[in-house]
């Protein structure tokens, strides 16, 4: 089949732009080496002494995990993953676990199915990713599964583990081959497992039935769009009724589950960090576009609120939310527990900043977009939804995961309010009988470093996956 | 523009998240899900709607807490204890390997739990910072706070909390390397000391030694887990502290060290309470006592059983068993605390007597029962007749 965009010229000869691609520069090994460490006599001395030192470090450190006494985090590995979560009640997490995994490998391998149908029937040249660029993604999630599974005393984590990873792997063949209905639905494959996974561990009832609710309404509501009915009853009754009655069977199942409280460890720093993402984002986006806004209250109120926010340290907010914020609540009533108060202002604290990289983005798109959208007689609304945001996002996603990762850091703070996060637990586990006064904090405070790093160097590299895809840079 | 659908997709996928996010908030709380009505379904937001919901409900149940019975009654409503303790003290509040707190503190939660409800299981630890426990308490947020809290004029006058009878009588330590020469506080002439900030510690400290004219430099720490590596390395020669957690460390570091005779402040612990409900007052205090008193009569948890039929009137009245009185009418007498008569046997049967939780967290920490030894054994530990 042959594309019409690219046989253009009329005389039936393809005109094929090839970009003039720069000579490539990779060097053979040995001449790589002599190029680049050992050009002339001073370079070499260099790179003599740096090896020296490099190799004395390299031998002092792995000397030092090898000999050091690791009995620790093996003894604690359990409250490093899930703190206090009940013991005989794990099979919730790893299901959560489990289920989400399956989720992002089918719904990203639907997702790229679709990406690459679209690329192929708009000419551009497209190849199906391999299991080699899969695992060039996760690598440091998979490393750091086994590198946490490796301190496990018994079977059943390898084998959870295990599964993990070749789910990873397997199902996305599976989303890439499911059939094209399904397919292009990836987003909902997605946040069904995601919701089912959350079910497992909190129970289907209260806000997870009005969550699934109200993604069954989005979905009837795209559905509706898609097959082309527009009649007004039906595209709002449609999507409503479908919701509630989600919501009902959801409630009517009433699994019971256990809430973040129980939660700890590394699953309430993940937590942590995702809620501050994605309630932060949507705040952050209308705060931007509020901040930008004509009308003077509203403006007024947004700046206040992102200046007031983004002047104060995180740990004051977190303090805040700790000592001031009960006392918002009407004396006697139940004042949330400490970790829902937190991430209420952890969600204040990323809009802030959200907001003010979104603005950022708003502003870097020319005012000619919106006057030209105006001109064609768009609404306000749909110029902000089509033109601007796409734009204004897609210029700003590594400021945004810069943004991310930060997070991800900063909710180690957590532990100075009492609250049992991953880091929290350096301390916790050397507070014990068995480890006290060993000295071992070198052990646990590397244990959890390498945590962070793992997570935060992989969303540093699905940024840098993002900007190329999204060729942000290229205008 | 294939960049556009894509886009769509990833903020479609976080808003997903979002609503996930906000999902849990209430996954602790299953019966949120049918006190909720079909309105709230339309928007994410509406789960705080929700809430309000649930707040106006509580609201009544303030006015039974001005009204004097509050949280013994909200303690029964709710099945659990809520108590405020510590999970990075050594001995007296942790979590252990299995993600369980321990502790001597915790166990005089579970000594609450048992008395108030007869389920010495029933009852949940909220780990807080010393910066929190007042406002925590204040808040109601919790029942009692046990985590391990100085007994102070100005802490009772002026934190609106009431201390009741003491657990554990500590005092501020020192301890110094064996081979340090130092023997005695007076020897500590221009050393460096290791503190933790922000305690009553370094208060108490500063105080004394400048009283008896000894000369030092404070070296401050926020935790423990950054003092004591400081201490190994000899950043400092003596490390001062509560003595219970200078004993701890003595008796886990592999250095040797020693403590010093001197003993410069007076440190009793014990349970709080929220100021404001004297039958909860009572009840905590009395239940604590009554461990301390099942020592003194002999009782514990092995042989608790074989006391029920004591010709002792103190003991079987102790356990809530019926007494004769002088005209031979047998009933169980009722000390008007609003506990259960058998209150006490639920605590030693279940948890233990003072002794036996003194020994469970404590002793292997190579702690002594030095003054919280019983009265009759030389100690300062005395309780009032339960009649």
């Amino acid at each position: 089949m042959t594309d019409p965009l690219i046989t253009a010229t009329g005389d039936g000869v393809p005109l094929v732009v090839e970009p003039n691609t720069p000579p490539s520069k990779k060097l053979p090994p040995g001449e790589w080496v002599k190029a680049n460490l050992f050009s002339n006599w001073y370079n070499s001395l260099v790179t003599l002494v740096m090896a020296v030192i490099l190799i004395y470090l390299a031998r002092f450190l792995i000397g030092w995990a090898i000999g050091v006494e690791w009995q620790i985090t093996r003894t604690n590995l359990r409250n490093f993953m899930v703190g206090g979560f009940p013991a005989d009640e794990l099979w919730r997490p790893w299901a959560a676990s489990l289920l989400i995994i399956a989720g992002a490998s089918l719904g990203f391998g639907a997702m790229s199915r679709a990406e690459h149908e679209t690329d192929v029937r708009n000419g551009i040249p497209s190849t199906k990713p391999t299991q080699l660029d899969l695992f060039r993604r996760f690598w440091p999630i998979v490393l750091l599964s086994i590198f946490f599974v490796s301190f496990a005393r018994t079977t059943p984590p390898f084998i959870g583990v295990a599964v993990g990873i070749v789910g990873l792997f397997a199902l996305r063949e599976v989303g890439w081959r499911l059939p094209a209905v399904i397919r292009d639905r990836g987003v909902f494959v997605f946040a069904a497992f995601l919701l089912a996974g959350f079910g497992c561990l909190a129970g289907t009832g209260g806000l997870l039935a009005i969550v699934a609710g109200i993604i069954v309404a989005v979905l009837v509501s795209t559905e509706l769009g898609r097959a082309g009915i527009t009649t007004r009853a039906v595209v709002i009754a449609g999507p409503i009724a479908a919701g509630l009655v989600t919501y009902f069977v959801l409630s009517a199942i009433g699994l019971e589950g256990f809430g973040w409280d129980d939660w700890g460890g590394f699953h309430i720093t993940i937590f942590a960090t995702a809620v501050g993402i994605a309630t932060g984002l949507p705040f952050g986006i209308l705060l931007a576009i509020g901040r930008r806004s004509n009308l003077p209250v509203i403006k007024t109120a947004c700046v206040i609120f992102i200046e007031f926010v983004r002047g104060v340290p995180l740990i004051t907010l977190l303090l805040f939310s700790s000592f001031m914020l009960p006392l918002f609540f009407p004396a006697g009533s139940d004042t949330r527990s400490g970790l829902t108060r937190a991430m209420i202002l952890i969600t204040a604290f990323s809009a802030a900043y959200f907001a003010e990289i979104v603005r950022g983005g708003l502003q870097s798109v020319p005012k000619g977009q919106t006057e030209a959208a105006q001109a064609s007689g768009m609404s306000p609304g749909a110029i902000q939804r089509l033109i601007v945001m796409p734009q204004a996002l897609r210029n700003v996603i590594p400021a945004m995961v810069g943004q991310a990762i930060a997070l991800f850091k900063d909710t180690s703070l957590l532990a100075i309010i009492g609250i049992a996060d991953f880091f929290q637990y350096g301390e916790i586990s050397n507070t014990q009988q068995d480890f006290l006064g060993k000295g071992l904090q070198p052990v646990t405070y590397t244990f959890i470093a390498l945590g962070y790093w793992a997570v935060a160097y992989w969303m540093s590299r699905e940024s840098r996956r993002l900007e190329m895809k999204l060729r942000v840079g290229v205008r | 523009m294939s960049s556009t659908p894509m886009l769509r997709r990833i903020l479609a996928m976080l808003f997903a998240f979002a609503l996930v996010g906000s999902a849990c908030s209430s996954g602790d709380d299953t019966s949120e899900a049918t006190d909720s009505d079909g309105n709230t379904v339309t928007t994410a937001d509406d789960g705080n709607g929700d809430d309000g919901d649930t707040d106006n409900g509580d609201g009544e149940e303030t006015i039974e807490l001005v009204q004097g019975d509050g949280v013994l009654a909200a303690v029964q409503a709710r099945g659990t204890l809520k108590c405020g303790g510590n999970d990075t003290l050594p001995g007296f509040g942790i979590i252990d390997a299995d993600g369980e707190f321990s502790g001597f503190d915790i166990d005089f939660c579970r000594v609450l739990a048992a008395a108030v409800l007869g389920d010495s299981e029933a009852f949940e630890i909220l780990p807080l910072t010393a910066a929190q426990r007042f406002p925590t308490l204040q808040s109601g947020e919790i029942d009692v706070l046990i985590r391990n809290t100085t007994w102070t004029a100005s802490r009772d006058g002026s934190e609106q909390a009431t201390f009741l009878h003491p657990t554990f009588y500590d005092g501020q330590g020192f301890m110094v390397r064996s081979d340090s020469g130092i023997a005695s506080l007076d020897d500590a002439q221009n050393t460096t000391i290791c503190v933790l900030q922000g305690t009553t510690t370094l208060l108490n400290m500063n105080a004394v030694l400048g009283d008896r004219g000894i000369s030092f430099t404070p070296l401050e720490f926020d935790s423990n887990d950054t003092l004591q590596p400081a201490f190994v390395a000899e950043q400092c020669e003596v490390w001062t502290s509560d003595a219970s957690q200078l004993a701890a460390f003595a008796a886990t570091l592999d250095i040797d060290v020693t403590v010093l005779p001197d003993i410069i402040s007076k440190e009793p612990l014990g349970p709080v309470v929220a100021d404001g409900d004297s039958q909860w007052a009572q009840i905590v205090d009395w239940a604590t006592m009554a461990t301390i008193q099942a020592e003194e009569f002999g009782i514990n948890s092995g042989n608790v059983d074989s006391f029920l039929t004591s010709e002792d009137s103190g003991i079987l009245r102790f356990l809530g068993q019926p007494v004769e009185d002088g005209d031979g009418n047998s009933a169980v007498a009722d000390v008007g605390l609003g506990l259960p008569a058998d209150f006490a046997y639920n605590i030693i049967s279940q948890v233990g007597n003072y002794a036996e939780i003194f020994e469970a967290n404590l002793t292997p920490l190579g702690l002594e029962r030095g003054p919280n030894a019983l009265w009759t054994e030389g100690g300062i530990m005395y309780v009032p007749p339960f009649r």
